[in-house]
């Protein structure tokens, strides 16, 4: 049993994942241009939190009250990381470039590391915030005795169906894969220019969930880009329609990807 | 037959170049790098292991192409680089067990009798090593991937004397085989002395001296003298005043004088002499002082 397992973690594919996650963690520096670019990151996942926060705002979008989330952060967080990678791409040397490996099996490895450890990462942040909603409803109904609240968890548990995180996920993937996408542009100004633009897509996308959500808002924070989603008219046909876009950047990443690090004599 | 052939090599940071580099690493030898800090050395063993792209130029490992022949070349080559490149969070065993899945040949036996030899712990962090212990640490991985082409970049800096004499030690038994190649990078020329069969000095970007090691300590004597008459002077390569009088590096063997010293010099000496503020390069049948062949565009 035990060799089976070694034999199934220990095979190239797992491998190569490890290794690229190791690359990913190795990189830290940058070069050129590198504070202006810290800085146009950290504007743009300011501007992403804003865009995914507005999911959160309740249909209609309340008169442009802006809720902030511990969700909205999570996406900031991955769309400023997904474009330092760019940055940290050009910090080398790293395991990952000198290991004999061909340039395809390099660029899309990254990139499913990224990928898997991301996709388990928003799995957990889900489990995690269930969890807690029903630590702190635990605590309330031991000094209060009022049952209100669990109410509130089951209700919002409720709301995170399988289409709702998927969404999640999905989202998850455009913010990624348009980060790396963006990291590839070699020109800094046309970088930037990308860079905003994925905000600007972001605020129409949210313009259009947030109107389009019927009534019925008022779950717990966390659960408000699920809960909006959940509530438009044919979830699963947007689903499937914002998957494709999904998939769509990701390819355009993974190509992007494979034409940079194709190796060429000088 | 070459191991390592650059042909014209040019790497432009911008504020730093490295300008036309032409060097061939022969089989079954050992080249040792010197030059000051920053004058390109890491940069050139950065693009040698593609870490670092280059504007112009040709690099063949052994004879072949690196976009034609990219597995079979990562392959065969190892590096120590200046800094662990893979996670100093992980411990030993995490490193060994993707190191052994990666490369084909590594030998796991060699790792183990390394690792032992150095005595470092498989339970610690690398990060938790201390750098000389890292430093160790990668060179036992590159050793142990059994490369053809190793390129080493200040690999016993940090290392205490009797474990430096150890690592020398290991790279002259690597190149037991003739078909191996050694590029070492030292600020420690005393390890060249001991085992580089050629000596290549760079200098703001570019190679300066590029020569066989013993030819090259022949063709110089060191001499220690009270005081220097014009004659010495004119033949004489990078004038140091001490204390006791002047130290000089010269082509002329056959120099005597009274309370002259005369000996064979270290390659440190002939660094220090040739690089030093008012040193001489004497490259080919040039004997042109090192501002003069500056000026010139020569260096």
């Amino acid at each position: 049993m035990k060799s089976v397992l070694h034999k199934f973690i220990h095979n190239d594919f797992f491998n190569y994942l490890r290794m690229s996650a190791i690359y990913s963690k190795t990189s830290t520096a940058v070069k050129g241009k590198e504070f202006a670019e810290i800085i146009i990151i950290i504007i743009n996942a300011i501007m992403t939190a804003v865009f995914v926060s507005m999911l959160s705002s309740g249909p209609g979008g309340k008169s442009g009250v802006v809720e902030t989330s511990f969700e909205a952060f999570i996406f900031a967080i991955v769309f400023g990381v997904s474009l330092s990678m760019g940055i940290n791409r050009r910090k080398k040397p790293s395991i990952m470039y000198v290991a004999p490996i061909s340039f395809i099996k390099r660029a899309l490895f990254a990139h499913l590391s990224c990928i898997i450890f991301a996709t388990f990462f928003i799995v957990f942040l889900f489990a995690f915030s269930a969890l807690f909603n029903f630590l702190f409803c635990l605590i309330i109904l031991a000094a209060t005795g009022k049952w209100e609240f669990f109410h509130n968890f089951i209700f919002s548990t409720a709301g995170a169906d399988g289409s709702g995180i998927m969404f999640c996920i999905f989202l998850f993937f455009i913010i990624f894969g348009s980060g790396v996408s963006i990291s590839y542009i070699k020109k800094f100004s046309l970088r930037c220019v990308f860079m905003f633009a994925v905000n600007i897509a972001l605020f129409a996308l949210s313009l259009i969930l947030v109107n389009v959500a019927a009534e019925g808002h008022g779950f717990v924070a966390n659960w408000n880009v699920v809960a909006v989603f959940n509530e438009l008219p044919k979830s699963w046909l947007w689903l499937a329609g914002v998957g494709a876009v999904a998939l769509g950047i990701c390819a355009v990443s993974v190509i992007f990807s494979i034409k940079s690090e194709k190796p060429k004599e000088f | 037959m070459e191991g390592l052939k650059i042909t014209g090599l040019v790497v432009d940071y911008g504020t730093f170049k490295l300008d036309s580099i032409d060097l061939n690493l022969k089989k079954g030898c050992i080249t040792g790098l010197v030059g000051r800090n920053g004058c390109g050395k890491s940069t050139l063993i950065k693009t040698i292991m593609r870490q670092q792209d280059a504007v112009a130029g040709q690099i063949l490992y052994n004879g072949k192409k690196f976009a034609e022949n990219e597995v079979e070349v990562l392959n065969s080559i190892a590096c120590v680089f200046d800094a662990p490149h893979f996670n100093i969070m992980a411990k030993p065993k995490r490193i060994y067990s993707l190191y052994k899945s990666i490369y084909k040949k590594f030998d796991s036996e060699l790792y183990e009798k390394l690792m032992k030899k150095f005595k470092l712990p498989d339970n610690l962090r690398i990060g938790k090593y201390s750098f000389g212990m890292q430093k160790k640490y990668c060179l036992i991985l590159a050793l142990c991937q059994r490369p053809e082409i190793l390129i080493l970049d200040e690999p016993t800096s940090g290392i205490d004397p009797f474990d430096r004499n150890e690592v020398v030690g290991l790279i002259q038994e690597y190149m037991l085989d003739e078909n191996n190649t050694v590029l070492f990078s030292t600020h420690i020329t005393e390890d060249l002395d001991k085992i580089a069969d050629y000596i290549v000095i760079m200098e703001n970007g570019k190679i300066t001296l590029d020569e066989e090691k013993n030819a090259l300590t022949g063709n110089y004597r060191i001499v220690q003298c009270a005081d220097i008459n014009d004659e010495m002077r004119s033949n004489a390569i990078g004038i140091k005043k001490g204390m006791f009088g002047y130290t000089f590096l010269t082509k002329n063997k056959n120099v005597t004088g009274s309370g002259m010293q005369v000996k064979i010099p270290t390659i440190e000496e002939i660094f220090v002499h040739m690089l030093g503020e008012n040193g001489t390069y004497s490259g080919g049948n040039q004997n042109l002082s090192y501002k003069e062949l500056q000026n010139r565009g020569g260096l």
